[in-house]
């Protein structure tokens, strides 16, 4: 018995944990959630949520969603607001980098599973790749109605007309429809999303993806996911259709004039600078620009 | 004689990878993907006994069909349910109540009697496995919906007309129905309930 040890802990290398964190009863019931949430896109999908070692808010349920469908050979890159230099995504690569022995990076083009909270890479994602989102509130009717028995009902009869509403009481307050964030989408004609709170400059990379799409939310244990290829539509109206945000200057470091701009304060005088939200994006731009200067002198 | 077969020899890795491949298939119906990290318990096909092991369990009734056993004639259903009662604890049930049922491509099936799931909770519909004669023979069929980018025309083997009937023109509307995955030795072909089939008409 003792030389059986020996030869187990031999080959195993000190390992506390099953590979991903999740046992493999958890793992295959989010699985099952995962395929049914695929069969009906944009429906959510309840599902066992665990615990998990860090607080509700730190994207348990996008971690849950990683740790069921992370393998071997992925290679995982995660961004917070498009940054893979914060918080959150530091520790959530660090977490899987220790959980699962994987590879992880920073560049888009590397990477096979993207973990997101609140942003959709500026470079066009590949079929081969997957996007999973972090989710605060997954139930886009959540704050028109509080009842989750009305909001099921809501979604069974495709009685979305109150969410019209919400948007033409912008129009009659603002002018204009002053939803940035969190903008509610139609996933193929049938089901209203709460594409979580990316900007609403991220929703047309929704439409006709790549990517499969999947969104988890850890404290309220719903799954929905997008297929590649499949219409994402966000709510309009015919005389005041659907646009994305637009920014007087370019980026400051890298003069991107396509991405999404942060807005930094610089100093105490209320300075500030726009830059480009996602680091890696605004890291790739930069090198390309001194690799041009280089070549033109 | 009842005799157990080894399951995955590597079980996390290897349901892990199974289940991507599932994924793929059924994020774009019409794909093919290959599963090829088990031989099957006969007369299961590999890649039907693999989607089964790497995603049912206690909480998975299972009903696998007695047709299936025409298809190889020495191994018995019995045994292939022992098989995978053993490795993943499923309890075998009825047609009307599975949550996953493996039938034979030849057979009729009345689809309307399979869970479809309910108008709040459409994913209660049965997964239904359709063990097939091959991606290369039968009538051709063009698919289009999500995951689709434009249209895809495959062939799902020779299936029964019930089959064929449902594949067409679905008795039930979506968001409820049946997720069709089609196993064929190691290879596995989905459609989504979301996939609009067209049957196209021969030359």
């Amino acid at each position: 018995m003792q030389s059986f040890n020996q030869t187990f802990s031999a080959t195993e290398p000190e390992q506390d944990y099953n590979f991903g964190y999740l046992d493999e009863q958890t793992k295959r019931m989010i699985r099952r959630a995962i395929l049914k949430g695929v069969a009906l896109p944009g429906y959510q999908v309840a599902f066992g949520g665990r615990e998990m070692p860090m607080p509700y808010g730190w994207g348990t349920g996008g971690i849950m969603l990683s740790a069921s469908i992370l393998g071997q050979d992925d290679v995982f890159k995660v961004i917070d607001q498009g940054a893979d230099d914060t918080t959150n995504a530091v520790s959530i690569r660090q977490f899987f980098a220790k959980v699962c022995h994987l590879e992880t990076t920073t560049e888009t083009a590397k990477a096979s599973v993207i973990q997101t909270r609140h942003r959709i890479p500026e470079q066009p994602l590949r079929n081969d790749q997957i996007l999973v989102f972090q989710v605060p509130i997954p139930e886009p009717l959540r704050f028109i109605e509080p009842r989750e028995t009305e909001t099921k009902k809501m979604h069974s009869l495709g009685e979305y007309g109150s969410m019209q509403v919400k948007l033409y009481e912008d129009i009659v307050k603002y002018g204009y429809i002053a939803t940035s964030y969190a903008y509610p989408v139609m996933v193929h004609g049938r089901y209203l999303m709460d594409p979580s709170p990316i900007p609403k400059f991220d929703n047309p990379k929704m439409h006709q993806s790549n990517a499969l799409m999947l969104f988890g939310a850890g404290r309220e244990k719903r799954i929905y996911c997008i297929p590649p290829y499949t219409d994402v539509a966000s709510l309009d109206f015919e005389d005041h259709p659907f646009s994305i945000q637009q920014w007087q200057a370019p980026c400051s470091l890298c003069g991107s004039e396509t991405s999404f701009l942060d807005e930094v304060l610089i100093d105490d005088q209320g300075q500030r600078m726009f830059v480009c939200s996602d680091t890696d994006y605004c890291q790739g731009q930069l090198a390309k620009n001194a690799a041009e200067e280089a070549l033109h002198g | 004689m009842s005799i157990i077969a080894p399951g995955f020899s590597q079980p996390v890795e290897h349901s892990q990878s199974c289940f991507r491949q599932v994924l793929k298939a059924l994020s774009e119906p019409g794909h093919i993907v290959t599963l090829d990290k088990h031989l099957g318990f006969a007369p299961l096909c590999a890649s039907a006994t693999q989607i089964l092991m790497s995603l049912c369990d206690q909480h998975t009734p299972l009903y696998l069909s007695p047709r299936l056993e025409e298809i190889d004639g020495d191994a018995t259903i019995n045994q292939a349910q022992r098989n995978l009662t053993f490795h993943c604890n499923t309890k075998p049930s009825a047609l009307v109540n599975a949550d996953f049922a493996v039938v034979s491509h030849s057979e009729g099936v009345n689809m309307a009697r399979l869970k479809c799931g309910t108008d709040t909770s459409p994913e209660s519909g049965t997964t239904l496995l359709v063990q097939s004669n091959g991606f290369d023979c039968g009538p051709e069929f063009k698919l289009t919906g999500p995951g689709i980018e434009h249209s895809r025309t495959v062939q799902l083997g020779n299936l029964s007309q019930s089959l064929v009937e449902y594949l067409v023109n679905s008795c039930h509307t979506y968001p409820l129905g049946i997720d069709i995955l089609l196993c064929h030795q190691q290879q596995l072909l989905a459609i989504s309930r979301t996939t609009k089939v067209e049957l196209i008409p021969c030359m």
